[in-house]
């Protein structure tokens, strides 16, 4: 009977691990540490990115990862992650979440990040407070896009966007509208009238759909990012400078008349959801269904000049042409403006100095110049070049004229929610805009005062 | 609500009572009939998989009498090949697809796009060495495989044991257990999934790779298994428990040499159950293992590979295709414990 | 909350102690003895199924109750606080502001009046089609059957891909023979929930056919035939005969499968994310309390789920049983 009685122990001993084993798992405390080095004494720094190696982007950051690596003698060693964000689950937030909360090092000591998350990870302790580690550095980024919390400085710009009404000139012609028109229009800007004028005058030339907003869009982040500058446009806003508070701001009468603009073109006819995605740049002029304003962000550009030009009378400035954001007045005028940053973290590791070193490295003129060519996307340096009358100028003036980021707050993602249930309420109609504001308003306010 | 749930259960078991079985096929059970939910499962087992032959010898005894029958058979095999053809489709589109590459698939319209594409047969199986080497979902496909073999050893361990003494030792607080074990069947677990992560991350405290303990565990417990261990080892005879005591054997090694061997079908539907149940398991993984792609589960890595730019068509259905196989293997070998699953799968509510 | 987990664990102890000593003083009432060694051993072999069950089972669904009353956030799991029944009053607020909320209750009861007809319907008839005695019938039944092997996520890809809103998608690349062009299926809110019940149903049916079998064959054939001499036809015998046979069977599918459909959720993550047109109250549940931290206002959701779901059983059985 010995091996029964050694079986018996055997078993009694699984069984107790196992009973076990979720007890001794408990207790844990974040861990420091001081700086990360390989077993050469090389440091470490690591980095993740937003792109999927293998894309323009990822190549890019690639390329000056590695300038860097040489021009450091191979002391530094850069570990990047490329990681696409997914859809579906929000793996890329919970993936930064866990690291966070693992400490030791466990979370990269740069992240990239979209520019009004800034608020929501500079408060949940993910970003680190970089004002001083950047010092005065950060004067050389265009003072707009600098990802800012509570006035402290959690990152720089890796790039900026911008967006506009991209037009089709031979619908203006066929509307009558004149070049110098357009041309005043683009360099003093224009109101919601001037809008509406030029959309009846499409409209009575034959243009059945005058503007695409983008109103269809399944991404919500898109609609936002083209829209919410309308809710500035006539002096309104969505929030105080602390995000804390929405009531009397998003339901606000100021802004309230400018995101009517929104609905009044959809009341108009003048636009509709149900304008396909690439209506602008694939229907000709003469098909059904063609498209004669697009409200879209910088990337339109390359398509443009790429496989869609053919269906254009020329190029930039002749087949179209990009008109500015209308507003109530010209004072009040408001652009979309904000891409991704890169931000150094809080991830437990005390000396940041490599940290920062690869930062400013990665966000330097030289490298943002890279990067921009490969992206597409505007130069966030204040110290960029551009070519006169090229589209890229046109958003680079914008940007710096009339520029106006999203609104920090630390419930962004819900900000985005409310503001694209405002949109769905434009859309089916039926009610007047203050109602949904103010249905919108005490949600998102209910929403910020639950979050901490 | 408790209550009523179980009085339907039992009607359930009442009602498939009522159909007379023979226990034939249930070798190494030895009392049957005592034991409901085993009696449900080989009554399902006969009246869908087994007996062709009887089918066969139905059909050739039946000839039809005249050609309106005959048109009602014809319209019936049309029918069935139409609604068999939908249930089928975008299974065989998946298949297909996952040997094309991005052009063939794009190119292919009607009947192709269900084809293979065997023009290319250099190319078969492109996708799915892209899919295992270059996206590596072989790696994670392995650890799906670790952590169901971890989690059905312990499992039968675990719940087995529990099984085994509540239906065949009498200690005080019996019926306390039996009754929570009868009550916790019935409330809805699923909506627990938020609670029961507060309770991994922050009570347990476990981070990093430790994580997968926490997507282990609570695969390794299930209520219901130790409802349908109790059930069944109840309807095994003492004697041959007490035979082995009497031969000096100890609490485990009559659990280990006697119980166990005498219910293989219930721990080959346990097991069988615990697999397909880890291996499909999607959610789970997915948050608690989401900063570890390399520890991740083969579906969880499902979604990751979706959002990989540049990604084909085809490697995704490939990467699908992969994921399928081992539960399409798993149902195949084990028709007959799947089906007293479904059976006792029905008890659960 | 270790130690309200401790608490609880000490109150249920004391449970046990209370049971254990009343089983101890009746079977001295009653002169049964216990052998001690083998109760001790059996505890111990009931451990580890124990203390599982404790962790993983029990406490998840005590916490749910709990945490619907505190403002649980899962970055600050050392500062709850007890908050009432404001976590309710925020729920019934975003219902009255047309929010997501709102979106998630309409999808959902969207999903389950349409689900579970379809699919239980669906799964009758092929259990009614496949119950003739013919050659091939299995082959019917397998094909039938196949959709249920392949897990969700595996079907919610595949579907991704059939629904694609590109030329090349299985449906699209139809349809264009027709000369209709391309359609979004998932992205246009009118037909995206539509969508998403036709492949759950495609994917459940087989499943709920087989159970169906299983209750055909429970009916005895003497009825049909009795059934047949008095002329009856076959309406008549569907009628009268098969679907009282099928009462209890029908009963437990009902209930399972509109529970099963409440709980909707992992189609409408991988197919379309988190969209006002597809969210459903479990996915909403599980993006309170894992995307946005606020577990106390995800347990609320549960707590009114498990209690709407309840009630709806409840009558479900009333009426099917008809008593």
């Amino acid at each position: 009977m010995k091996t029964g009685k050694i079986l018996n122990k055997i078993i009694a001993a699984t069984c107790a691990a196992v009973s076990l084993v979720p007890l001794a798992a408990c207790g844990s405390t974040p861990n420091e540490l001081e700086s990360r080095v390989d077993e050469y004494g090389n440091k470490i720094v690591t980095i993740m990115f937003h792109k999927a190696s293998g894309t323009p982007e990822a190549t890019a950051y690639k390329e000056v990862i590695d300038a860097f690596v040489t021009a450091h003698n191979n002391e530094i060693i850069v570990e990047a992650e490329y990681v696409n964000q997914s859809a579906g689950v929000n793996q890329y937030q919970t993936t930064l979440t866990q690291k966070y909360k693992d400490g030791g090092g466990a979370l990269y000591d740069i992240i990239a990040y979209d520019a009004p998350l800034c608020a929501g990870y500079a408060q949940s302790g993910m970003l680190y407070n970089s004002t001083e580690l950047l010092g005065d550095y950060v004067n050389e980024f265009v003072p707009n896009s600098i990802p800012k919390y509570n006035g402290n400085v959690y990152g720089l710009p890796i790039q900026e966007a911008s967006a506009g009404f991209y037009i089709n000139k031979e619908w203006f012609s066929k509307a009558k509208i004149k070049d110098s028109e357009i041309e005043s229009y683009k360099k003093n800007g224009w109101t919601y009238d001037d809008f509406y004028k030029v959309c009846g005058k499409l409209k009575s030339a034959g243009c059945s759909n005058p503007v695409d907003f983008q109103l269809g869009s399944s991404d919500k982040e898109t609609r936002t990012f083209l829209m919410y500058p309308f809710g500035y446009s006539a002096g309104g806003d969505y929030a105080t400078a602390d995000g804390k508070t929405v009531t009397n701001h998003f339901n606000s009468e100021n802004t309230a008349k400018g995101v009517e603009f929104i609905k009044k073109c959809i009341d108009n006819k003048y636009t509709n959801k149900n304008i396909g995605s690439t209506d602008f740049l694939s229907k000709k002029q003469n098909e059904a269904g063609s498209v004669a304003m697009f409200l879209s962000a910088g990337w339109t550009i390359t398509q443009l000049k790429g496989s869609y030009s053919g269906n254009f009378n020329g190029g930039y400035g002749e087949g179209w042409d990009i008109l500015p954001y209308p507003s109530a007045s010209k004072a009040s005028a408001a652009s979309a403006t904000g891409s991704w940053c890169f931000g150094i973290t809080d991830n437990g590791i005390r000396d940041k100095s490599v940290a920062v070193e690869l930062i400013k490295w990665l966000t330097s003129a030289e490298s943002a110049q890279t990067i921009a060519d490969k992206t597409g996307m505007l130069n966030a340096r204040t110290d960029a070049k551009y070519t006169e009358n090229t589209p890229e100028k046109f958003f680079r003036d914008q940007l710096l004229a009339t520029g106006k980021a999203r609104p920090a707050m630390t419930a962004y993602a819900d900000f985005t929610t409310e503001f694209n249930l405002m949109l769905d309420d434009f859309t089916n109609g039926g009610k007047d805009v203050l109602t949904t504001l103010n249905e919108r308003a005490s949600s998102l306010q209910d929403k910020i005062n639950r979050n901490r | 609500m408790e209550k009523l749930t179980l009085n339907s259960e039992q009607e359930l078991l009442e009602s498939f009572e009522e159909r007379g079985l023979d226990d034939s096929s249930l070798a190494g059970a030895p009392d049957a009939e005592s034991n409901k939910v085993l009696e449900e499962q080989v009554e399902i087992e006969k009246s869908e998989l087994v007996d062709t032959q009887l089918i066969y010898d139905y059909a050739s005894v039946s000839i039809p009498k005249n050609k309106k029958k005959i048109a009602l058979d014809v319209a019936w095999y049309v029918a069935g090949a139409v609604l068999s053809l939908i249930f089928i489709l975008p299974i065989l589109y998946m298949l297909a697809v996952s040997t094309k590459s991005q052009l063939a698939a794009d190119r292919a319209t009607g009947i192709a796009m269900f084809l293979p594409d065997f023009a290319n047969l250099g190319t078969f199986f492109d996708n799915y060495g892209r899919v295992l080497t270059e996206y590596g979902i072989w790696r994670n496909a392995l650890n799906s495989l670790i952590y169901a073999a971890i989690a059905i050893v312990l499992n039968i361990l675990v719940n087995g044991l529990a099984g085994y003494v509540l239906s065949k030792f009498n200690f005080p607080g019996k019926k306390f257990f039996t009754f929570i074990i009868l009550f916790l069947i019935i409330v809805p677990v699923e909506t627990s999934i938020i609670p029961l992560y507060t309770i991994v991350t922050d009570m347990l405290g476990l981070k990093g790779p430790t994580m997968v303990v926490g997507v282990i565990l609570p695969a390794v417990i299930s209520i219901f298994n130790i409802f349908l261990f109790m059930q069944f080892f109840e309807s095994i005879p003492k004697d041959y428990e007490e035979a082995a005591r009497i031969d000096g054997a100890g609490n485990l090694k009559i659990f280990f040499k006697v119980i166990l061997p005498l219910s293989k079908p219930i721990v080959a539907t346990v097991a069988v159950f615990c697999f397909i149940g880890v291996w499909n398991d999607y959610l789970w993984p997915m948050m608690l293992l989401s900063a570890y792609p390399e520890l991740m589960p083969v579906q969880a890595v499902l979604q990751t590979i979706q959002s990989i730019d540049g990604v084909t068509t085809g490697e995704i259905m490939a990467s699908l295709v992969i994921t399928s196989i081992p539960i399409f293997i798993v149902y195949i070998a084990a028709q007959k414990y799947i089906v007293q699953g479904f059976g006792s799968a029905g008890l659960k509510m | 909350m270790g130690t309200i987990s401790i608490i609880i664990l000490v109150v249920l102890a004391a449970v046990l102690g209370t049971m254990i000593t009343v089983d101890i003083v009746k079977a001295k009432r009653a002169n049964v003895k216990y052998h001690w060694k083998q109760c001790i051993a059996g505890y111990v072999m009931m451990a580890p199924a124990i203390t599982l069950a404790f962790v993983f089972v029990l406490l998840p669904i005590l916490f749910s109750l709990g945490y619907s009353f505190t403002d649980y956030h899962l970055l600050y799991p050392n500062d709850i606080h007890f908050v009432g029944f404001d976590n309710f009053k925020t729920l019934f607020n975003e219902i009255g502001n047309h929010g997501e909320l709102y979106n998630a209750i309409l999808n959902t009861l969207k999903f389950v009046v349409f689900v579970v007809p379809l699919q239980i319907g669906l799964a009758l008839v092929l259990a009614l089609f496949t119950s003739r005695k013919k050659p091939g019938v299995k082959v019917f039944k397998v094909c039938f059957f196949a959709p249920v092997v392949i897990s969700l996520t595996v079907t919610s890809f595949l579907w991704l891909q059939i629904l694609a809103p590109t030329e090349s998608g299985m449906l699209n690349s139809f349809l264009s023979v027709f000369g209709i062009g391309p359609i979004d299926f998932l992205g246009d809110p009118e037909t995206a929930m539509i969508w998403i019940v036709i492949m759950s149903a495609w994917q459940g049916c087989g499943y709920q056919m087989l159970i169906f079998s299983s209750g055909l064959t429970n009916i005895r054939d003497d009825l049909y035939e009795a059934a047949s001499l008095d002329g009856a036809g076959a309406w008549d015998k569907f009628v009268n005969i098969t679907l009282p046979g099928l009462k209890s069977t029908l009963l437990y599918i009902t209930i399972t499968v509109f529970v099963g459909a409440c709980r909707v959720m992992i189609q409408p993550m991988l197919m379309t994310g988190y969209k006002m047109h597809t969210v459903t109250l479990s996915y909403y549940m599980y993006e309170m309390g894992y995307g946005s931290y606020l577990v106390g206002l995800s347990a609320a959701v549960a707590l009114l789920m498990t209690i709407v779901i309840g009630i709806v059983t409840f009558i479900q059985r009333k009426v099917l049983k008809g008593d």
